[in-house]
């Protein structure tokens, strides 16, 4: 290779120690690569997600709308609201505490989507990750569409809180005191 | 590296880039008041390209690359030496910038964990090498600050193919455009997922792309040919 031949005392040297390393970590990187594929990784929050398919059962014992937050892996913006507002105590707090959360994720681990997150995906008729969706009935159903940050995530969602508790007024929804 | 280098390479950096800093800064205090949490990555990135925009290629088009190596200067010094100062003026500006986020959030009530202060500032030094050295190495291949025309044009197109592209999904368009960020702006997946989901992949191309930059831009100088006639 001419590109190590070339002469240790001349100033246009390319030293051997630094093609090395980008050759080392070049091979990491393909087995770092590999790895991953078969251990991918498991992206932590602070929300206690429910499983879809148990959520409406948990709505009407708790009486508590569903939040739905269809996101991705792969989808920068969704990377950043869950950093944001997923991440963050008081937001996932209050969270936790006044809706059902369920994550609906598209392509997990950059596989294939299965049949019941298509179905739901079609369902609510979702164009753009990430999108939020607060449920209580199928003709009551708002939208949150694109990256938010926290604070316009708490007022999408005190908003739709408030409007459920004055609609529904026979069955009052209780709402905790609003994060800052 | 050499301290002489690195010293020169500061005392390159005109004033009038503190102006956009300051530019900066004053956006920044606006994220910070409405977002509420402290995050670093893009600013980072935005710092070293303001602080070391045309670092080589402005030596190159100023005729002072001429005056380097006619002292007993390896190229491969010179690049490492300059992508140490950049990398460090970006640091030292990026925690600034951080201070002032913590000491706003400090006086609206809602005072930063001290795991994001910690996070922020560990993400601060990685943004600030991994873009220093993209940078290093758009600039030793274009003169003058056409390393930053360079980095916005490659920046740019995945992220106008993401808007126009309307077949199936915009899944590969945000591949696309995920891969190109993480070489301009080298931080791992540090700046989204944090350090607690940060995969094996994230860290291995990070240090990767900082190597591979600083190989080529290497190669790249030693492949210029300097003329000392008509200068």
């Amino acid at each position: 290779m001419p590109i190590l031949k070339s002469n240790p005392y001349s100033a246009k040297v390319m030293p051997p120690w630094m093609v090395g390393i980008t050759l080392l970590l070049f091979a990491a990187l393909v087995g770092a690569g590999f790895y991953q594929r078969q251990h991918p990784v498991v992206l932590k929050d602070l929300i206690q997600w429910v499983p879809a398919e148990q959520a409406q059962k948990a709505a009407a014992a708790l009486k508590k709308p569903i939040l739905y937050d269809f996101s991705a892996d792969w989808c920068p913006p969704s990377k950043q609201m869950r950093r944001d507002v997923f991440k963050n105590r008081e937001a996932s707090d209050w969270i936790n505490q006044n809706f059902i959360p369920v994550k609906v994720l598209d392509r997990p681990g950059l596989g294939e989507n299965d049949p019941a997150i298509t179905e739901l995906q079609k369902k609510f008729e979702i164009e753009a990750f990430p999108t939020l969706i607060v449920w209580v009935a199928d003709d009551k159903s708002q939208r949150e569409v694109g990256y938010s940050d926290k604070t316009q995530i708490m007022r999408f969602l005190q908003g739709e809180l408030a409007f459920l508790a004055t609609a529904a007024s026979s069955t009052p929804t209780v709402v905790s005191t609003p994060v800052k | 590296m050499n301290g002489t280098l690195i010293w020169l390479t500061i005392r390159q950096v005109r004033w009038i880039r503190f102006a956009y800093l300051v530019l900066l800064f004053v956006t920044g205090y606006f994220e910070f008041t409405n977002r509420g949490s402290l995050s670093v990555h893009s600013e980072a990135g935005m710092m070293v390209w303001i602080l070391g925009a045309g670092t080589i290629g402005k030596d190159v088009t100023n005729g002072v690359l001429q005056s380097i190596f006619s002292r007993p200067v390896k190229r491969f010094e010179y690049v490492l030496s300059k992508w140490f100062a950049v990398g460090s003026m970006g640091v030292l500006v990026a925690w600034l910038y951080l201070g002032m986020g913590w000491t706003i959030l400090f006086f609206q009530d809602r005072p930063a964990d001290l795991t994001d202060l910690l996070t922020g500032l560990i993400i601060a030094v990685l943004a600030s090498f991994g873009t220093s050295a993209s940078l290093i190495l758009f600039s030793s291949l274009v003169p003058g600050f056409g390393d930053i025309g360079l980095m916005f044009l490659i920046g740019i197109v995945p992220t106008v193919a993401v808007q126009f592209w309307h077949g199936g999904s915009q899944y590969w368009g945000y591949i696309g455009s995920e891969v190109v960020q993480n070489f301009l702006f080298p931080a791992g997946g540090w700046a989204e997922d944090g350090f607690d989901s940060v995969s094996l992949f994230a860290w291995v191309s990070y240090f990767f792309v900082i190597t591979l930059c600083l190989t080529l831009a290497v190669w790249a100088m030693n492949r210029k040919e300097i003329t000392y006639a008509n200068s």
